[in-house]
């Protein structure tokens, strides 16, 4: 696996300094690890086996859903992420998704016009009123969901990128489906970052590679960063490309990547106390200096913690912070599931 | 005559030996391993019925008459579904 400017050679590197399958996956590099210790020689782990057929099983049917969808509506259909990204890999099966997104001109027309070519909604509808997408689509037995988005994911912290640019920001898509369109780099560097932060800021390997792969040029990187300077996420962007760069082109190390995004490098989940630190660090790291909100933002972001959630009492409030502090150096799953073992008790 | 598969509707790939494939018409997954996934392999760019005979007797220790049986039974099933370019 090779390519010009060394991100594979570094990817390569990283994947093969764990042997922690559920680490890989929760960084989403599960199927560029079985990729390169196949080649490498080493064994590839039955669970991985498994991820690659069902990863291939899925691919296997985006150039058919791609086409269906093309063929369904007449407006801009604009793909990104998922296999938009994964035509920038050294091999397509090598980045896991779940979905398609696309931005559209109307995505209520859109999804009146596949409902009609056969599609069908899947998931509870009260999950996407208000949501950035529209009720996700499938078609009958192929196991991925399209997504028809209103506005481009991001922190609800941010505001949405104007969507009339974004329509404009388009070439075809890598895909190669006559009539589907995708964002230039520069624009779907700075959407991946923003989808990435408004999951988890600096969640997982898999997104920082996306951005990284998508641009192709330093003409490429200056326009990412007019962009996101103007759609008011130039400091998601900066922090985002800093930490990218320091991790997969060995530029110098930005202090994101050693305070709080310290889990990309060990390639292993984040802590209790990352989780919490990064619910405070994301916005203050990625709001506008002149914004307010950051201070705002992150204070809610711990008093709310230590709340009462719902129906909760004060008192089992109060246990759940203790608790909390308590698993701090945990994984976030183990305490996650130490959790629901103590509630189900 | 030269034998093809079709191409509208329908995704392969390889994964390890196996071939898997996917039917648009109706979402239906199909795997193939061992000989049916050596025959395809040739289907995919194009074969005679002969070359694929061969293609038979090259990888396994099985006599002409065997050969020619499997191949034969292969297309009939490959035609039946549709998989076939007409």
């Amino acid at each position: 696996m090779t390519n010009g400017n060394g991100v594979w050679e570094r990817v390569e590197e990283i994947v093969c300094a764990t042997r922690n399958v559920e680490a890989l996956r929760h960084h989403g590099v599960e199927l560029v690890a079985a990729r390169v210790w196949r080649e490498r020689g080493y064994a590839v782990p039955d669970e991985l086996l498994v991820d690659e057929r069902v990863a291939t099983l899925r691919a296997l049917a985006i150039p058919l859903l791609l086409k269906r969808i093309r063929d369904s509506y007449d407006g801009t259909l604009i793909l990104m992420k998922g296999p938009e990204a994964a035509a920038r890999y050294p091999g397509r099966a090598m980045r896991p998704f779940l979905d398609l997104d696309f931005l559209v001109d109307d995505p209520a027309a859109a999804h009146r016009a596949l409902l009609a070519s056969g599609f069908v909604e899947v998931g509870e509808p009260a999950r996407y009123e208000g949501a950035h997408h529209m009720r996700p689509l499938a078609w009958p037995d192929l196991p991925v969901a399209i997504e028809l988005h209103r506005e481009a994911n991001r922190p609800n912290w941010l505001a949405p990128p104007d969507l009339d640019e974004l329509l404009e920001l388009t070439r075809p898509s890598a895909t190669g489906v006559p009539g589907l369109s995708a964002p230039v780099p520069a624009a779907h560097a700075v959407l991946l970052a923003a989808h990435s932060w408004a999951h988890e800021p600096l969640r997982r390997l898999l997104d920082l590679i996306d951005v990284t792969v998508v641009l192709e040029s330093a003409d490429d990187r200056r326009l990412a960063r007019e962009l996101a300077f103007r759609w008011g996420m130039g400091r998601v962007w900066r922090t985002t490309i800093g930490v990218a760069d320091g991790l997969l082109l060995r530029s110098a190390s930005v202090p994101a990547l050693r305070i709080w995004a310290r889990h990309l490098t060990a390639v292993r989940e984040r802590t209790v106390f990352e989780t919490h630190l990064t619910r405070w660090a994301g916005p203050v790291w990625g709001l506008p200096y002149n914004c307010i909100r950051a201070v705002g933002g992150a204070t809610r972001i711990f008093t709310d913690a230590a709340r009462p959630r719902g129906d909760e009492r004060w008192t089992d409030a109060m246990r759940r912070t203790r608790l909390a502090i308590a698993d701090a150096p945990l994984p976030q799953s183990e305490h996650d599931l130490i959790k629901e073992t103590r509630n189900g008790r | 005559m030269r034998l093809r598969l079709r191409t509208e509707d329908l995704e392969w790939r390889e994964i390890d030996n196996d071939i898997v494939i996917l039917d648009g018409r109706d979402a239906t997954y199909l795997t193939l391993n061992g000989s049916g996934a050596v025959l395809w392999r040739l289907l995919a760019t194009d074969a005679t019925r002969q070359e694929l005979v061969d293609a038979l007797l090259g990888t396994y220790e099985v006599d002409h008459l065997t050969a020619a049986a499997d191949t034969d039974a292969f297309l009939a099933t490959l035609s039946e579904q549709g998989f076939l370019a007409p």
